[in-house]
């Protein structure tokens, strides 16, 4: 997905042993929290991705290398419904401003919950409550919006 | 002068009342070969405004569906002049309650306006049928407001329509004026006429407009109070010398940080504006989130066409089934071309369909 917005601060890019680090400590968080990162891991243009369940929502990790590692962490919820768009964008913009650390999007015709923070200082114990946050909100947000818009779940065909 | 710029010409002058020279340049142009077909029909609805007996209606809106088959809101106003009698020229929010309207007979310089989004604020009667402006700021969401008016029992007003972009909230109220208010004439508001802006606190402000009002077509008039010295969340009428009304204070300020006021004619344009809307839309319900008219409920839909919020239940219609073609035409989604890619009928935005987020391809678009 391209970015319109920059990351604001401007720090070194990080060498490549420094991402390879980085990459390693995002492994060890995946088995910490209990997924097999290698069984997980999915092709990616840039950086690294892992695709895995959490109750009903899957999730999607990526490790992007540009500037200072970033971990991306999000949950596509819907296909976008073919009428009554108009109301869903609203709600979707009402429903982002309630959410605590996630925002919701749009790319392509899927709906997305999404968080972004600095690999620096991530512990496993953090990443399983990012993780386990989206879990939950892609769990209350499908079910409800699927049945007020009528959009088809993500992945139940 | 393009067909499209006369057509915009002969709208503006319909909605400033010159109603027989509207009405000449309407009949041309709805037989014009420099309007589309929805222009034309465009043309026909106003011209069924040039004049007040049905039938007369009735002509205009058939011709205008002649032209423009698939508009449910020309279809719609089509099926109601017919079912109903000729009508008067009021609001039905209003006429309902005339039956039990008190009359007032000394009309207030300024009501107080209590239970909307912030505090309390004030309103003049724009009209004799009882009709209050106030800010959409004062507003803000609620349906119901409070109306306060010194030495009378507090009534409640229903708010029939708000414009948030000239921050103005019409107010329908059980009250009805033994004498019509006195407006000042449009062309008064010139720079330094001096005013009193009267608050529903009792509290007055003298001051002068402060710029001459050259853009004609500016509904503002610049003051030189400042929206600090409101004694409320505004909407204090301003009358001139003689006791005219003039405009309403706003909390909106210009460059200079001096407080903005809406002019009474651009208030009079609206609320003639709402007069037609309702002759045309006599069942249509009002959305509080964006202030305007909404016929969703009507055919079973569960949010606003215009801002997409959701409608409360009780502004809902009882149909149980929603009519899905009138829906699809009242949220703008049912594009002729559907999406090359996803095949949505739900428009597009600078090329790109509103769905899917993908360029349409001129090709396929080209070939239909
Ligand atoms: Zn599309």
């Amino acid at each position: 997905m391209g970015r319109f917005f920059g990351r604001g601060e401007q720090q070194p890019v990080e060498s490549a042993g420094q991402f390879a680090g980085s990459l390693r400590a995002v492994e060890g968080i995946l088995a910490a929290i209990g997924v097999d990162a290698s069984a997980a891991r999915m092709e990616v243009e840039s950086g690294f991705g892992w695709h895995f369940q959490r109750g009903s929502a899957l999730i999607e990790v990526y490790l992007t290398p540009e500037e200072q590692g970033y971990l991306q962490v999000l949950s596509p919820i819907m296909h976008l419904p073919q009428q009554h768009l108009l109301a869903l964008y609203r709600r979707l913009l009402e429903l982002n401003l309630q959410l605590t650390n996630a925002a919701l999007g749009v790319h392509e015709d899927v709906v997305y919950v999404f968080h972004e923070r600095l690999l620096a200082g991530l512990d496993a114990a953090e990443a399983d409550a990012i993780i386990r946050r989206l879990a939950q909100y892609a769990d209350e947000l499908d079910d409800a919006l699927a049945e007020e818009f009528g959009g088809r779940m993500y992945g139940r065909g | 002068m393009t067909a499209q710029d006369e057509l915009r010409q002969a709208i503006q002058m319909m909605q400033n009342g010159q109603a027989e020279a509207a009405a000449n340049q309407l009949n041309r142009l709805a037989n014009s070969p420099g309007l589309d077909a929805q222009a034309r029909a465009a043309a026909y609805v106003w011209l069924a405004e040039s004049r007040g007996d049905r039938d007369f209606k009735v002509r205009c809106l058939e011709r205008a569906l002649e032209h423009d088959p698939n508009n449910a809101q020309i279809r719609h106003g089509l099926k109601q002049l017919r079912a109903a009698p000729a009508q008067p020229r009021h609001l039905p929010a209003i006429r309902q309650k005339r039956e039990s309207a008190r009359q007032l007979q000394q009309t207030p310089r300024a009501v107080g306006i209590d239970g909307g989004a912030n505090g309390l604020a004030s309103a003049a009667f724009i009209a004799g049928d009882g009709l209050l402006a106030t800010t959409s700021y004062a507003v803000g969401s609620a349906l119901r407001v409070a109306v306060h008016i010194s030495g009378e029992q507090e009534v409640s007003g229903a708010v029939v329509r708000r414009y948030p972009q000239h921050d103005l909230a019409l107010i329908a109220t059980p009250l009805s004026l033994a004498r019509k208010p006195a407006i000042a004439p449009p062309s008064l508001a010139a720079e330094n006429l001096s005013f009193t802006a009267f608050s529903s606190t009792g509290a007055r402000l003298r001051g002068q407009l402060s710029r001459a009002d050259r853009g004609r077509s500016t509904p503002w008039l610049a003051t030189n109070i400042h929206p600090i010295q409101l004694p409320d969340a505004g909407g204090d009428p301003l009358y001139d010398a003689q006791g005219q009304l003039i405009g309403l204070l706003t909390r909106n300020s210009d460059n200079s940080g001096a407080a903005l006021a809406i002019k009474i004619s651009h208030i009079q344009a609206l609320a003639d504006g709402l007069r037609r809307e309702r002759q045309l839309l006599p069942h249509a319900g009002y959305c509080p989130t964006c202030g305007s008219l909404t016929q969703a409920g009507r055919y079973g839909g569960r949010s606003c066409e215009t801002c997409g919020s959701a409608l409360a239940a009780d502004g809902r219609g009882a149909s149980a089934e929603p009519d899905r073609d009138a829906l699809r035409q009242l949220y703008g989604e049912s594009e002729a071309q559907p999406c090359t890619h996803c095949r949505a009928r739900v428009g597009q935005y600078e090329g790109r369909c509103l769905r899917c987020g993908q360029r349409q391809s001129s090709r396929a678009a080209a070939s239909g």
